[in-house]
């Protein structure tokens, strides 16, 4: 099953257009980038890694804390 | 926030510079920084000035290499796509052939005058490496038109951006860099002129473009080819209209045909604007060079453009 | 070649030109100041599920601060600081209660209200080359019972084609446990754990609305990974929650940012798959639009559905004394399932940014993917408000 779904992923990326510099206006935009609100993001996942059992999977996993 | 608008004449071309700043003394330094950084391109790159860098490059043809920096290199590189990209028309060596066209006394030179010429005319035969520059042919020359001066309009964007300034606008002889919308949050407007205006009326105004909040001049009454609304990056335009002659009723236009040592004719105008002016440049140079293919290949590149053609027909694309 | 790819090797040239190479940079212009408070509350427990303690779960506030500053034209440092105050009871242990349908499973509180601080201050510098950037981290967090020290190291690539991004991270923490009231109540003094994780990851631009990200990550923990407020029951005897030593996690994403012109909207999608050597294993899936309205205002709603399996030694109640020795009843390493839904509202003034954002979650066992073993009775649902702004010098 994930491997199914990467490797469609892969594919698709091979096919893309070629995309040019000053048609990334769009893509330049803060609401496209990967974590918009940082501080946030950091709130999100501190807590779920608190209350469920996965952790990390974007970037640098971090410190840990013993959070209860 | 304050509008400061400073008009100064560089690169044989007038221009005026706009944005919005906090303090009239800031933007008195801003705009000193700005005209030393156009100073600084002109009298390194300028092939009018016997000291510049460009003009020892060319003098040393066939004598000697000259020894470059970083960012003579880099305009080489992009020269050399230039180049790629439009299947050798865009060539910087074109430039000698200007000596034979004399706009001035508008005479046509004589066919073995041209392929007298055109022997010097081939970019592939220039020697360039990281550190240096050999033209290897006595007579040979490189210049930078359709490049420097819509490099310069960049490089005033990136100084701007590099002082904080958030809403601006510089206009180098009609090569336009925007940075930023207007202080409301407005595209800057843009008026790009027929070049079917009569020549009277251009007399004051040399270039393709202008900003249509710069209301000072009585309202001519011209036909835009196109009013554009931008708020980043850059516009440039080539065309027939800045230095020509006419005999027998044809128009000679100052862009040379590389190939055939002959003004090109094809389109009269074309302007396109792109995230950098140097490029907007080089693709309307290039769309000018290839005459009636032009309007073919700007519509390939899917690249926003206006132009005309001889019979005033008009094409656009806007993305 | 073909006029784009011509083009692009133009516009190649053009970004390698010095005075435009030097706008390319993204290096942030000025200096932001953000502060967020968020106030995190717990939902009681069902009376029915607990025997003794109390029903009250954790209330934590939380205030964020972080400052990024330019140096200079290539350094950028930022520093970020939390602090946290939480109250607030736990589950302690589950116990059989004698009850209407025979023997029924109940929780066990913490008895009196626990009081904890925690501060965590993360620092990290910057370099911004022409083509890449590298960030070293330090972070530090601090608690009565507990320390975290860890550095890391992160590198991000863009290929010429300027279309491709490749990041790599790596970084190490060590941890020290020092349970309170250890002595009272019979804890393990002092522990130590330690972890490292490694990311990779590669992003590409697909049209000029789409970017696509797809990551693989390791995280590997080692030392004591028990909880040492936890107790179990194991054939009429209170003992240590026990788990394995060592603990391997793999993690695969992919993420996807797509601009609908025509609504001016943002489409922010991410999966991830998370598995490790505790058979655990869960899927994340978040969706959000962030929905422009005008120039300065946005708003975003988002979901998030979260379904995990749970450990293999994992058991509400153990009947059985286990071969492993391998104990625990926390209900996180259950098998469950969650919903998160949200709100934000984010308003544009200037320089000023401001932000306000509201979050339930609601986790049972029923929600969940499998079923693989028992339900927990102390599962939560729980709430966040933050508001905060950030500030452009």
């Amino acid at each position: 099953m994930k491997k199914l779904l990467i490797c469609i992923i892969v594919l698709n990326l091979s096919a893309c257009a070629s995309v040019k510099p000053w048609q990334k206006g769009n893509l330049a935009k803060k609401e496209m980038s990967w974590d918009p609100d940082s501080l946030q993001r950091s709130m999100n996942s501190q807590v779920q890694a608190s209350k469920e059992a996965s952790r990390g999977g974007y970037g640098s996993a971090g410190g840990g804390c013993g959070c209860n | 926030m304050q509008f400061y608008q400073n008009k100064f004449s560089a690169m044989g071309s007038p221009c005026a510079l706009n944005f919005y700043c906090s303090s009239p003394v800031k933007a008195q330094q801003i705009f000193s920084l700005v005209i030393k950084e156009v100073k600084r391109l002109e009298d390194k790159y300028s092939r009018y000035l016997a000291n510049s860098l460009l003009s020892k490059i060319n003098t040393s043809a066939g004598i000697q290499k000259v020894k470059i920096d970083h960012e003579t290199f880099a305009l080489l590189a992009y020269a050399e796509q230039a180049y790629q990209i439009s299947d050798g028309l865009f060539d910087i060596t074109t430039g000698v052939l200007r000596h034979i066209w004399d706009f001035k006394k508008q005479q046509i030179p004589s066919q073995i005058q041209i392929e007298n010429s055109l022997q010097l005319v081939d970019w592939q035969l220039v020697e360039w490496q990281q550190d240096y520059i050999y033209l290897p042919v006595k007579g040979m020359e490189i210049d930078f038109g359709g490049i420097v001066k819509e490099y310069a309009a960049d490089a005033v964007a990136a100084l701007l951006k590099s002082k904080d300034i958030k809403h601006g606008l510089i206009d180098l002889g009609g090569d336009i860099h925007v940075l930023g919308p207007d202080i409301h949050n407005k595209p800057w407007p843009i008026a790009i002129r027929s070049p079917q205006t009569p020549a009277k009326l251009r007399k004051n105004q040399k270039n393709q473009t202008t900003h249509i909040f710069e209301q000072k001049q009585p309202e001519a009454p011209q036909k835009a080819l196109a009013n554009i609304a931008m708020t980043h990056g850059g516009l440039a335009s080539s065309g027939d209209y800045e230095r020509n002659f006419i005999v027998k009723g044809k128009k000679y236009s100052h862009l040379l045909h590389p190939k055939t040592g002959w003004p090109v004719h094809g389109l009269s105008a074309v302007s396109v604007w792109c995230e950098q002016c140097v490029m907007a440049g080089t693709i309307a140079t290039i769309s000018m060079l290839k005459q009636e293919e032009g309007i073919a290949w700007l519509n390939e590149l899917e690249i926003p453009y206006v132009a005309m053609d001889h019979v005033g027909g008009t094409y656009q694309h806007s993305s | 070649m073909s006029t784009h790819q011509l083009l692009k090797s133009l516009s190649a040239a053009a970004l390698a030109l010095p005075a435009i190479a030097s706008q390319a940079s993204t290096i942030a212009d000025n200096a932001q100041f953000g502060y967020r408070y968020n106030t995190y509350q717990e939902q009681d427990l069902a009376a029915a599920d607990v025997h003794s303690g109390s029903l009250e779960r954790y209330i934590v506030d939380v205030n964020q601060f972080s400052l990024l500053t330019p140096l200079n034209e290539y350094l950028q440092a930022s520093i970020s600081l939390q602090f946290e105050s939480m109250s607030g009871a736990s589950p302690w242990y589950t116990q059989t209660v004698e009850g209407e349908m025979g023997d029924e499973i109940k929780q066990v509180m913490s008895g009196a209200s626990i009081e904890e601080d925690r501060t965590d201050i993360i620092t990290q510098l910057t370099y911004f080359g022409d083509s890449y950037s590298v960030s070293g981290t330090v972070a530090k967090s601090t608690e009565n019972d507990y320390n975290s020290l860890s550095g890391g190291v992160e590198l991000s690539y863009d290929f010429s084609d300027k279309l491709t991004t490749l990041g790599v991270s790596a970084d190490y923490s060590t941890d020290e446990i020092t349970p309170s009231d250890a002595l009272e109540y019979n804890r393990t003094p002092y522990e130590e754990k330690q972890s490292w994780s490694g990311h990779i990851s590669l992003s590409r631009v697909v049209t000029k609305n789409l970017i696509v990200q797809l990551g693989y990550g390791l995280f590997n923990r080692s030392g004591y990974l028990s909880d040492p407020y936890k107790r179990v029951i194991v054939d009429s005897k209170l003992i240590d929650d026990s788990r394995p030593d060592s603990r391997l996690a793999s993690t695969y994403t992919g993420r996807l940012r797509y601009f609908v012109e025509g609504i001016d909207t943002a489409l922010h999608f991410d999966y991830r798959l998370y598995e490790d050597n505790w058979d655990v294993l869960s899927h994340t899936i978040e969706f959000a639009p962030y929905i422009n309205i005008g120039a300065d205002w946005q708003i975003v709603p988002s979901i998030r559905y979260y379904s995990q399996k749970g450990a293999f030694f994992y058991e509400n109640y153990y009947e059985y004394v286990r071969e492993d020795g391998y104990y625990s009843t926390d209900s996180r390493l259950s098998s469950y399932g969650a919903y998160t839904i949200g709100a934000k509202v984010n308003k544009k003034i200037g320089d000023w940014f401001l932000t306000a954002s509201y979050q339930y979650y609601t986790s049972s066992h029923d929600l969940g993917i499998d079923d693989y073993n028992e339900t927990s009775n102390s599962l939560v649902d729980f709430d966040i408000v933050s508001i905060g702004f950030d500030y452009i010098f």
